[in-house]
Order: C-alpha cells, then structure tokens, then sequence
C-alpha cells in the first residue's frame, strides 16, 4: 500500500475539503481507488470563471456534480459558488440546488458570491431562510425578498455577510432578530438599508458597516453587551 | 517508563491519568488536558481506572499528541500563543508523521488538531501536479493511459489552463 491510499475515507475527505474543486477533482486519476472519492467530499466550490466562458460545461458540470451527492444522500459542510447572473434557465438550475442544498444537504457553510456587468442582482431564494443547518451565510450581489418574509431559521447562524446585496431595512430586521447566536455581521456597501437594529439577546461580536457614502439618515442600534469591535466606514 | 507531560510534575491535587501507547510506553497527563481528546472524556467517564491504554497509537505519535493536548489546556497561554504553537507543530513535519498523526486524532477525537493536520497535508498536495503526487506518496497508477484519458475527457474543465508546479 502506498503512503496516503491507505487513510481512511472520512480523512481522505477532509484533506480533500481544503483543495479547490479541480484540484479534488484531479484526484480521479491518481489510481482506480482515487477514481470517486472527490465525488463525496463535503465541500462543493465551483468558480464559473474556471470554465473560460463556457456557462453550459459549467452548469451542466455543477448539476452532474450535485446530483451525486443529492442521489446518495450526502451532507455537505461547504457550498460556494461564484456565478454570473444572466437571463438563462441557469438561473432556475440554480435555484432548484439551492434548496436541496441548504435543505436537504444541512450545509454549514453557504456563499454565494453572484457577478454582474449591469448591476443587476440574483433574487435569491427565500427558502435559504430556512436552512436550519447554516452555521456562515455569505452572499454577494443577490437581491433579498421585499416581501415579508414567513419563517426564518437561523437557530444556528453564527457569521452573515451582506456585499453588494439589496436589502431593505424590513428584511433585514426580520432576518437578524431569528438569528441568537450571531457572532459576526458585515454589511459592506448593501443597498435599501439605512437601519441596522440587533437587539439585546444575541452574542453579536463584531460588528462592520461599510459603504460608499454614509448617509444623515442612517440609525444602527445594537443592544448586545458580548460587543466587541464596531466599525462604520464609508469608503 | 513513566514520563510527565510538559506542565512536570503533577500535584496531589490535580487529578492525572496515565496513558499507554500501543508499544507499551506510558504517559502521564493531567486530566483536563486528556478531557480535550473527546474519546478519552468518554473513557473517564465511563470507568474509575486512571489507565488508558490505547491499542493503536505509537509512542512517538502518542507523545506528540500529548505535547498538543498540554498546550491546549493550559489556561495561562494566550489564543495568539496556542495559534503559533499549532503552525510550529505540523511545521517541517514528515508526510508520513503527519498521516500518523491525523489518524490518532481521528481516533482520539480531538477536532482542532485533526484539522490542522489534515490541512497541512492539503497544503503539500496544493498546486502539484498529478505526476507529483503520485511519485511523493508511491501511488501506483492501475489504468491503461486509454482509461486515464478518457477520465480525464469527462472531466476536461479540471485540466485546463494548468499553471502547477512539479518541483
């Protein structure tokens, strides 16, 4: 037996979940007891930039891979994907994975960092909301409901980062008062929020505002006696 | 042999527990360091003898491990401080002392070290080529050059724009 096949699955799998998704995925080749074993680490990354431009290689890559996972009934402990948002039925693709992502799959770690030339967002799916499982929310350039939302489960929530997202001062209020054990909170350059209220009961830490021109009507209060860094910043 | 762990020698006071590596050397360690092993809590939980022998741990592992655990429970040392002393711990380290490692930490439970092992040994697969990784761990490859390439057709994307290192 050679000096690394020997491990057992479960630390195969760990070492594997701090490569990049191509890198995992180079592991196939090493031998024919290498072949799947990427296949069902806990962590998915995929960057559509890898795919040089080829948005149906990269989404029809991303559904295949997903798709063992959901077909097995494995966890996942990481989810990240970096995306352009376009008009496509991609954005459908996308939808339907992430619900059985942070659903039936209990990610822990959930970031999804959407791009866009013409400013626009992705509206992201208010079943996100209900990820019981989510331990660090990270979203980029994504639009979140206007509407009220119906239920929010972030019973384990512990870091949210908001960047380029659309979020008006409602949401926010009424996703920030389900989260208890939220420890981190960075807003950086949000849009439609003005009002960053995180009342006392949480063990909010830190707590960073950034944005591009501080405005007169801003209110932030935040009653958590854990506090330990506050940052407002207009850059 | 009976060796004390890097704390010297214990007080009547603090309660202690001697553990046995699988060649038959002994250890011993104060309790709230062995409790941080989450396999060894539930051994003292589950039974009043304060000798733990473990059947599939080395001693020079054993004693690495034990290093980990002193350090780790040492309410004097700062975060920052028990931050620098895990880099300096898989530092320099074999491949084949971090496998050992990583695998009594399994065995063990002790989650913090096991991820700082398990990712030091992703880091030195990080960036190398195939060819690389199977020459530095004697990996045999069992397909015909026919069968790797049509693995690798399936899965092109992974392969292209390669700018690794084959030091």
């Amino acid at each position: 037996m050679d000096r690394i096949s020997e491990l057992p699955e479960g630390i195969l799998h760990h070492i594997l979940s701090f490569l990049s998704q191509k890198e995992a995925v180079q592991t196939c080749v090493l031998s024919k007891s290498w072949r799947y074993i990427w296949s069902t680490r806990p962590k998915i990354e995929f960057h559509e930039d890898c795919f040089n431009g080829n948005k149906e290689t990269f989404m029809s890559t991303l559904d295949k891979t997903l798709q063992g996972y959901h077909d097995q009934k494995l966890c996942i402990q990481e989810f990240r994907v970096d995306m352009w948002v376009d008009h496509s039925k991609s954005m459908s693709l996308l939808e339907k994975w992430i619900s059985r992502v942070v659903i039936n799959m209990r990610v822990k770690t959930f970031n999804l960092y959407m791009l866009s030339h013409k400013c626009e967002y992705f509206d992201l799916p208010s079943v996100v909301f209900k990820a019981e499982s989510l331990q660090k929310l990270y979203l980029h350039r994504c639009k979140l409901s206007q509407n009220p939302l119906d239920k929010v489960l972030f019973k384990h929530l512990q870091t949210l980062t908001l960047t380029l997202v659309y979020i008006e001062d409602e949401t926010f209020e009424k996703i920030i008062s389900c989260c208890p054990l939220i420890e981190k909170l960075y807003l950086n350059s949000c849009i439609g929020l003005k009002t960053v209220r995180v009342n006392k009961g949480c063990n909010l830490k830190d707590f960073v505002w950034l944005m591009y021109n501080i405005q007169k009507d801003l209110i932030v209060e935040i009653n958590a006696p854990t506090l330990e860094t506050i940052k407002i910043v207009g850059i | 042999m009976v060796t004390t762990d890097e704390k010297g020698p214990l007080t009547a006071k603090k309660k202690s527990v001697i553990i046995r590596s699988c060649d038959g050397d002994e250890f011993l360690v104060s309790e709230s360091a062995a409790v941080l092993s989450t396999s060894l809590k539930k051994i003292l939980e589950e039974k009043e003898d304060r000798l733990i022998h473990l059947s599939d741990i080395d001693n020079k592992t054993l004693a690495m491990v034990i290093a980990y655990l002193s350090t780790h429970a040492d309410d004097g040392l700062s975060d920052d401080l028990k931050r620098s002393f895990d880099q300096e711990f898989v530092s320099g380290k074999e491949f084949d002392v971090l496998k050992y490692l990583v695998l009594a930490t399994d065995t063990l439970q002790v989650t913090c070290l096991c991820y700082t092992v398990a990712k030091k040994m992703a880091d030195i697969m990080k960036n190398k080529l195939v060819e690389w990784v199977r020459r530095e761990f004697d990996i045999q490859n069992d397909y015909t050059p026919e069968a790797e390439a049509e693995i690798r057709r399936l899965d092109a994307w992974a392969w292209d724009d390669r700018q690794l290192e084959d030091d």
